[in-house]
């Protein structure tokens, strides 16, 4: 250990169950990348905008159950950590094309929403400090727009889905909610229109096409050397 | 403070505009709780339940923090479902004080609740605050000519401990009715229960159900049906051969009698003006 690492203050994490000392102020997951374990799942952007690294975990003897994203959430002394690969949720099939942008198209495809009882455990839950259970809500009551409002922010770590009583997958509702709404309600951004149309007619082919011939070397210049909005 | 409930904002639109427009035609101001969860829609009655209370008592501390700024702890609703939920539950809570605090507890994220919220279905509101001579005085079209069979069906009156009338031999609609200017028919049928959610594992049920019941306000000489409830209103306008009799909310009614036409529904108020003798404007 050189005396750099001897500076640092140690916390305890318990990782599957075993004891590591990881130095403060790590994040979960850089704190198990410290302790030896390599993500092939569970991990994504790093970034706190994939969802992937969904984590539950106890600190010492509380009760409680915590929860949060690997990437985003430093370790405490005590954490006892259950990363999440993936929420074994199902995942219903159906074409946007044929779909009515209405709450009752939601509540056709996903009729357990109907279960909610309102116990908010979802909401508890939530990493992103979303009102789940408003979001839930007010499709019960018609309100597409207000649902996709409220879950604007979700990122489809499924914690919510795992802790909901109702069985209850939130964040395929949500998707479904935000793709109802990105298609048929929402207002459309002209500039973007015009983007997707130049892309079509393939204003940028050529450039792209130069970058995908460069060499590793040459990219990482061109990379290191971009300009950066301040 | 005012509650609305889930059908209200979907397939009851008509049923929550027209009150609100008699609601203020009356100087009543409902105003919306800022934020509120599906009640629950029926009350449970195992004894030992407690998760489907936690909707109700949700909304009752929704209500409780509103009541502070609005200075009032009235919450007013108008489906007879969430009526009868919400009641209940605030009954239940009021006496049990070890659910209350099992509940309480579970719902660490919010105030406790502490059982000042007061349950009043919008009727009561008509009957107490407004008071029938009031409803006459903003009558501006009086239902002469109309013979209205009003239908309580069941969670209004039921069970009695938290009924808005006598659950036997209730007069309060009848008492709104006859204010408007119209015939109220007191017809036997109109405590029935309309077969409820049994619409929704066989529709014959509500077929026959609701066929009995229109057919004996026709008996009894009505030529339309009032009712408070949404899924009153729903399995009583099921198609029914043989008895045919509009179904309207009787907040329909006082919107039209008080001059509101422009919140009515166009094919209610066709109805009800074709009723009156009058042709359609």
């Amino acid at each position: 250990m050189s005396n750099e690492e001897k500076k640092l203050k140690m916390v305890r994490i318990y990782i599957m169950g075993k004891m590591y000392e990881v130095p403060e102020g790590l994040t979960i997951m850089k704190a198990m990348e410290y302790a030896g374990y390599r993500f092939i799942r569970g991990c994504g952007c790093r970034g706190g905008f994939c969802g992937a690294c969904a984590t539950i975990y106890r600190i010492g003897n509380d009760y409680k159950l915590y929860t949060g994203l690997a990437c985003q959430t430093t370790v405490q002394d005590g954490m006892y950590l259950v990363q999440i690969p993936f929420v074994p949720a199902e995942k219903p099939k159906y074409n946007i094309e044929k779909l009515r942008p209405t709450a009752s198209t939601v509540l056709y495809i996903f009729p357990e929403i109907t279960r909610c009882v309102a116990c908010n455990t979802c909401t508890k839950s939530c990493p992103q400090n979303l009102e789940v259970m408003d979001a839930i809500q007010s499709l019960i009551r018609g309100d597409l727009i207000k649902a996709a409002e409220l879950s604007f922010d979700c990122i489809a770590c499924g914690i919510c889905s795992m802790r909901c009583p109702a069985e209850i997958v939130h964040y395929q509702v949500f998707q479904l909610v935000r793709r109802l709404y990105g298609k048929y309600l929402a207002k459309k951004a002209k500039h973007l229109e015009e983007r997707v149309n130049e892309i079509l007619q393939g204003k940028y082919a050529e450039e792209l096409e130069k970058l995908t011939k460069m060499s590793v070397e040459e990219l990482k210049k061109l990379y290191q050397s971009r300009e950066i909005e301040t | 403070m005012y509650f609305p409930g889930c059908t209200l904002k979907t397939t009851a639109v008509n049923y929550e505009e027209t009150a609100l427009a008699v609601a203020s035609k009356l100087g009543i101001e409902l105003i919306e709780l800022e934020r509120w969860n599906c009640c629950g829609v029926v009350f449970n009655l195992a004894a030992d339940s407690v998760i489907h209370h936690i909707g109700a008592v949700r909304d009752l501390i929704r209500a409780q923090e509103m009541s502070k700024k609005v200075n009032d702890n009235r919450l007013v609703t108008l489906c007879s479902m969430c009526y009868n939920v919400l009641k209940r539950v605030n009954e239940l809570v009021k006496i049990d004080s070890e659910k209350l605090k099992t509940m309480n507890e579970f719902m660490d994220e919010e105030e406790n609740y502490e059982c000042g919220i007061e349950v009043l279905h919008f009727i009561e509101v008509i009957r107490d605050l407004a008071g029938y001579e009031k409803v006459k005085e903003n009558t501006a079209k009086p239902l002469g000519g109309l013979k209205v069979a009003p239908f309580y069906g069941c969670t209004l009156l039921r069970p009695k401990e938290i009924g808005i009338d006598n659950p036997e031999n209730p007069t309060v609609l009848e008492n709104i009715i006859e204010s408007l200017g119209a015939e109220a028919v007191s017809f036997p049928y109109r405590i029935k229960c309309c077969s409820a959610y049994d619409v929704v594992y066989d529709k014959k049920i509500a077929e026959n159900r609701a066929k009995e019941i229109k057919k004996a306000a026709i008996r009894w000489g009505a030529n339309i049906i009032a009712t408070t409830c949404p899924l009153c209103h729903y399995n009583l306008s099921l198609p029914t051969r043989g008895a045919s009799i509009p179904v309207v909310y009787f907040t329909e009614l006082m919107a039209y009698a008080f001059g509101l036409e422009n919140v009515l529904n166009p094919e209610v108020r066709k109805v009800i003006s074709s009723l009156l003798g009058e042709g359609v404007k």
